[in-house]
């Protein structure tokens, strides 16, 4: 199915990309929702997901040194993964169609619909240099996605780096082992002293790339962006590839042993301080990112912990992640697109379909985390999945149940948003309701209680003069101490160098004296030149000298 | 092998016919600087033509000079013109004609000593290919040394640099690497009574010392050429000065040739006696790249950025001359190929926003907002510069920076911190210019390129692509 899909949206995506309009921008890109829609479903409804498909192979690099294939090959395993980012693609695309103010929708669906592709390269990559590929090509297209300048520097810089680690790693193991296949991995783990060093890499360029806790601040600067823009860069771009990236190299990280509590860590400490960043941030934008921080932070979590399950834990997370958004920016279309979480409260008066709509949404995740944890799910994701559904009910209590603090304008346009908006999020949770029948049951009965009970009573109130406090709202600590830890030191270090060495040490020492010494030359050969008895002496002594250093010259 | 055409012969002296037409114009005449221009890229695109029918006649490979042609220049002495090229040396010829044709493209909009300009610039043309495709050691000298004369000329004739003083140094400098390698050819000579081909220098035997000597000599001759440290300085101060985008390339070919020497000597031509030096020039090169891109980064000049980004992929590719194997050489070349495309066309759209904003009177914050032509052009090549998946440089790169890794993980790492520096500098110099404007629109109209500028851009954008796609999309066999 993936050869078919993909050989049906690149030319869709061209067609986006070449056939700019500036009129009816809106119209062009609802054909082109439509279009879109129509490809993965014929796509699906001929080819579907069969189990075993005949594969798209292309010999890409055929040379002495290096060959690499490029395979697209579907595997029913990857189902739920397609499917999670076909209506993930899907919801943003319908957005850029019909909501939300955007200058070049056809811009957006056409990167939308390649970063599509793009991810379907990446998880159906069969060896190490295509995911590589995949991976800056999804880089690219972010870059092309961001149009907010301070956002895109960060985010290119960070994934920059990302890219090159991860380029450093797969290098080291290409000469090590002489494959570029992933099933050489665990070969390599037990007979390669590099292993370790390969696994370091590939975890920071992972972290890097979705944003973890430490390279975070890329992510959370993506608050300036058009809502359709921040989706796709959230559920189907760079985060979702370095999560991905790391699950295929799982076999080597498991092998290795130490890797596993350190990416455990790792992610546990992104939840804990996104959930906390969500509870003390006043932007909803940037609450928003917080929350994918923290479902990011879980995705890790499960691949330390169960890697395995990686492949159906992921589309549950991409759905509740989505839900979850649009939960939290639908207030925010209510209020005039005014993003400061202090200016609501009280919402509920005006609100009230869209705030039952919310609660039902986020009430109808429970059962697709429970369905997790009777798979017996480590209890420490256990907890931090039901730290983020608490804090995600406090959050929508403080809008909708609060004190009521906007402003007379906001008030007087705040109503429900329009049904366009509400369609992605009325259909998701008919999705969520659909697929998770099975999993009620009394423990998720009860925690919709708890839940419902958050919602009301909003028990992390203390932490709301926060909100006002200017100083937590501007503090940036991960970005002071990248400066003062990296960018202040390799400044100092680039001018001191370039003063000691190039200024004092090769142009006032080194260049100084050659220069003195051919004036003394020069100041010679005018003695010797000049009509001087001693002259003629000095010329004769030069002449002598210059045939021993040749009879010596010779010698030698 | 040999075809009926002297294409090698051809290649060399078509730059220099296309010299005697521009040289034969009248500049007072007003069609003069669009006729001259014309002229110049009519001789660029034939000889990209000839090269690429010359790969026809080669198969894939290096080191084994298939097209080969020999001209006798004096009987008594007896000197022979000798040329022949393998793929790689027919890759770095059609990176470098490219990397001209993109420079060059501006150059209608210069009209001060356009006309010495043009005609030095194909006068190196034919030098450097001489030198590209020079299979004896004497031509191989003769035309190492003839392109200073047109070096110095375009360097003198751009008029930018204020140092003069710089001038002087860099020539003397480079001369005095040229002298070295005459030294080197003299005492093979000597030792000959003939002139011998490149790959034949390795059955000369001479005494130990007398080895030494001889190889330390060509190396230091080839290390003027590149900007390594500590001499890295005057190359630097003549360079990052140039503000002609056509003298900006075809100064910052110059370590290319450096670079072409080692390839043509290293590795199997050494002799293990002078093999010592390998780690000496390796912790050079390697400290040489982490120096120049952190001047690179402290710097505010987007020449020098430019400047330390070129050096430092320069230095890159050096150190990948100095493995121990011949094995990843064509990657070498494909890599080179792109590099040279991607740097031409930077400093060519640089050196055209720069000079705008000092018509102007402009600052450099938000030019782009006013260039959305320029922007998407450099956008495009500055992404391929810092590696991501545009150009044949990527794949190249990640096998010439893994044969590194085997060969000494510790300089090959820092040789990636240099080089994401400098690509990081790069970047952000970009953003500076990409940021919203702080003047009126009005302050900054018609800056952006023409239309056809725009597609030319595209199209040598296309051809970086389509290298990634295909690295071996020219060569057959």
């Amino acid at each position: 199915m993936f050869n078919q899909l993909v050989a049906a949206l690149i030319p869709l995506g061209l067609l986006a990309f070449l056939f700019q309009k500036n009129r009816m921008q809106r119209t062009w890109a609802a054909l082109l929702f439509v279009a879109f829609f129509s490809v993965v479903a014929f796509s699906i409804a001929s080819f579907g997901f069969e189990s075993n498909p005949k594969p798209f192979i292309w010999k890409w690099i055929v040379s002495p040194v290096i060959n690499v294939n490029l395979v697209l090959k579907y595997s029913p395993d990857l189902d739920g993964v397609a499917a999670a980012l076909f209506l993930a693609v899907g919801v943003a695309l319908f957005y850029n169609s019909f909501c939300f103010f955007e200058k070049e929708r056809l811009k957006v669906a056409g990167l939308a619909i390649f970063l599509l592709v793009m991810m379907i390269v990446l998880i159906s990559a069969q060896n190490m240099m295509q995911l590589l590929v995949a991976a800056c090509f999804i880089d690219v297209l972010a870059f092309y996605l961001i149009n907010d300048m301070p956002a895109k520097q960060k985010f290119v810089f960070f994934n920059l780096l990302a890219d090159m680690l991860l380029m450093t790693a797969l290098a080291l193991f290409w000469i090590k082992s002489s494959s570029l296949n992933f099933n050489a991995l665990p070969l390599f783990a037990k007979n390669n002293p590099y292993a370790s060093i390969v696994a370091a890499f590939l975890i920071l360029a992972a972290m890097m790339k979705s944003g973890l806790f430490l390279f975070h601040d890329a992510f959370l600067n993506l608050k300036n962006l058009s809502f359709q823009r921040n989706m796709l860069l959230i559920t189907s771009a760079t985060p979702l590839a370095g999560a991905f990236i790391l699950y295929k190299f799982m076999p080597l990280m498991v092998a290795l042993k130490w890797t596993e509590p350190l990416i455990f860590f790792a992610a546990l400490f992104t939840i804990l301080w996104a959930l906390v960043g969500t509870l003390i941030v006043n932007n909803m934008h940037v609450r928003i990112l917080y929350f994918n921080m923290c479902v990011y932070g879980l995705l890790f979590a499960c691949l330390a912990a169960q890697y395995k399950t990686f492949l159906t834990f992921l589309p549950a997370a991409l759905m509740c992640s989505l839900v979850t958004t649009i939960i939290l920016v639908l207030p925010v279309i209510a209020a005039s697109n005014d993003a400061f979480l202090s200016h609501y409260g009280a919402f509920f008066n005006k609100m009230k379909f869209t705030a039952c709509l919310s609660l039902i949404a986020l009430c109808l995740e429970i059962p697709v985390w429970y369905h997790f944890v009777t798979l017996n799910l480590n209890l420490w994701i256990i907890i931090a999945l039901a730290l983020r559904l608490i804090v995600l009910a406090h959050i929508l209590g403080c809008i909708y149940l609060g004190k009521k603090v906007a402003d007379d304008k906001v008030w007087s346009l705040l109503r429900n948003p329009h049904l366009f908006y509400l369609i992605p999020l009325i259909l998701l949770s008919a999705a969520l309701l659909i697929f998770n029948t099975d999993a009620f049951s009394c423990y998720a009965a009860a925690f919709t209680g708890i839940i419902c009970l958050v919602f009301i009573s909003r028990p992390f109130r203390f932490l709301n003069p926060c909100l006002s406090n200017s100083f937590i709202q501007n503090a940036q600590p991960v970005m002071k101490f990248y400066y003062f830890l990296l960018v202040l030191p390799l400044t100092v270090m680039g001018r001191v160098l370039w003063i000691l060495i190039d200024f004092l040490l090769i142009e006032r020492t080194l260049l100084y004296a050659l220069q003195r010494i051919v004036s003394l030359l020069v100041c010679c050969s005018q003695k010797i030149h000049a009509q001087l008895k001693i002259g003629g002496v000095a010329f004769v002594l030069c002449g002598i000298a210059v045939l021993l250093l040749s009879f010596f010259a010779k010698e030698w | 092998m040999n075809p009926n055409l002297p294409y090698l012969l051809l290649i060399a002296l078509i730059p220099l016919v296309g010299a005697a037409f521009v040289l034969c114009g009248t500049e007072n005449t007003k069609k003069f600087i669009p006729n001259a221009w014309a002229v110049a890229i009519l001789t660029i695109v034939t000889d990209l033509i000839l090269i690429l029918r010359a790969f026809y006649h080669i198969k894939t490979g290096y080191g084994n000079m298939q097209l080969s042609e020999t001209y006798v220049w004096w009987e008594m002495p007896r000197i022979e013109l000798t040329f022949a090229v393998d793929s790689f040396s027919l890759l770095l010829l059609l990176g470098v004609f490219l990397a001209v044709l993109v420079g060059m493209w501006f150059e209608k909009n210069y009209h001060d000593t356009c006309k010495p300009r043009i005609v030095f610039a194909l006068f190196f043309l034919t030098s450097l290919s001489g030198f590209f495709m020079a299979a004896d050691v004497f031509s191989f000298f003769i035309f190492f040394l003839i392109m200073l004369l047109p070096l110095f000329m375009l360097i003198g004739l751009s008029g930018d640099i204020k140092k003069q003083a710089a001038i002087f140094r860099f020539m003397l400098y480079n001369l005095f690497g040229a002298m070295l390698l005459f030294a080197a050819v003299i005492i093979l000579y000597n030792h000959q009574n003939h002139s011998i081909l490149l790959g034949d220098v390795s059955s000369v035997k001479l005494r130990e010392k007398g080895e030494i000597t001889l190889w330390l000599t060509i190396f230091v001759a080839f290390l003027s050429r590149i900007p390594i440290w500590p001499f890295h300085y005057w190359i630097a101060s003549v360079n990052a000065a140039l503000k002609n985008p056509l003298v900006f390339v075809v100064a910052n070919l110059m370590p290319l040739t450096g670079i072409y020497g080692f390839i043509r000597f290293w590795p199997n031509t050494v002799p293990d006696t002078a093999a010592f030096c390998l780690y000496f020039l390796e912790i050079i090169g390697v400290i040489s790249m982490f120096f120049i891109a952190l001047i690179g980064v402290i710097n505010k000049d987007i020449n020098y950025k430019i400047f330390a980004f070129v050096t430092v992929y320069y230095i890159f590719f050096l150190l990948g001359i100095f493995l121990p194997t011949d094995q990843f050489i064509l990657n070498l070349g494909f890599s080179l190929f792109a590099f040279l495309l991607i740097f031409a066309a930077i400093a060519s759209l640089t050196a055209y926003v720069e000079n705008a904003l000092e018509r102007e009177n402009l600052k450099p914050l938000g030019i782009f907002s006013y260039m959305p032509r320029v922007s998407l052009c450099l956008a495009v090549f500055i992404l391929a510069a810092v590696g991501l998946p545009l150009s044949a440089m990527f794949v190249n790169n990640f096998v010439v920076f893994a044969a590194l890794l085997d060969y000494n993980i510790i300089s090959a790492l820092l040789a990636l911190v240099a080089l994401s520096l400098a690509a990081m500098s790069l970047l952000r110099e970009f953003f500076l210019r990409k940021s919203p404007a702080p003047y009126p629109a009005d302050t900054a109209r018609c800056l952006d390129i023409a239309p056809p500028d725009l597609c030319f851009f595209l199209s040598a954008a296309a051809v970086l692509i389509l290298s990634f796609f295909n690295p071996l999309w020219f060569l057959r066999g």
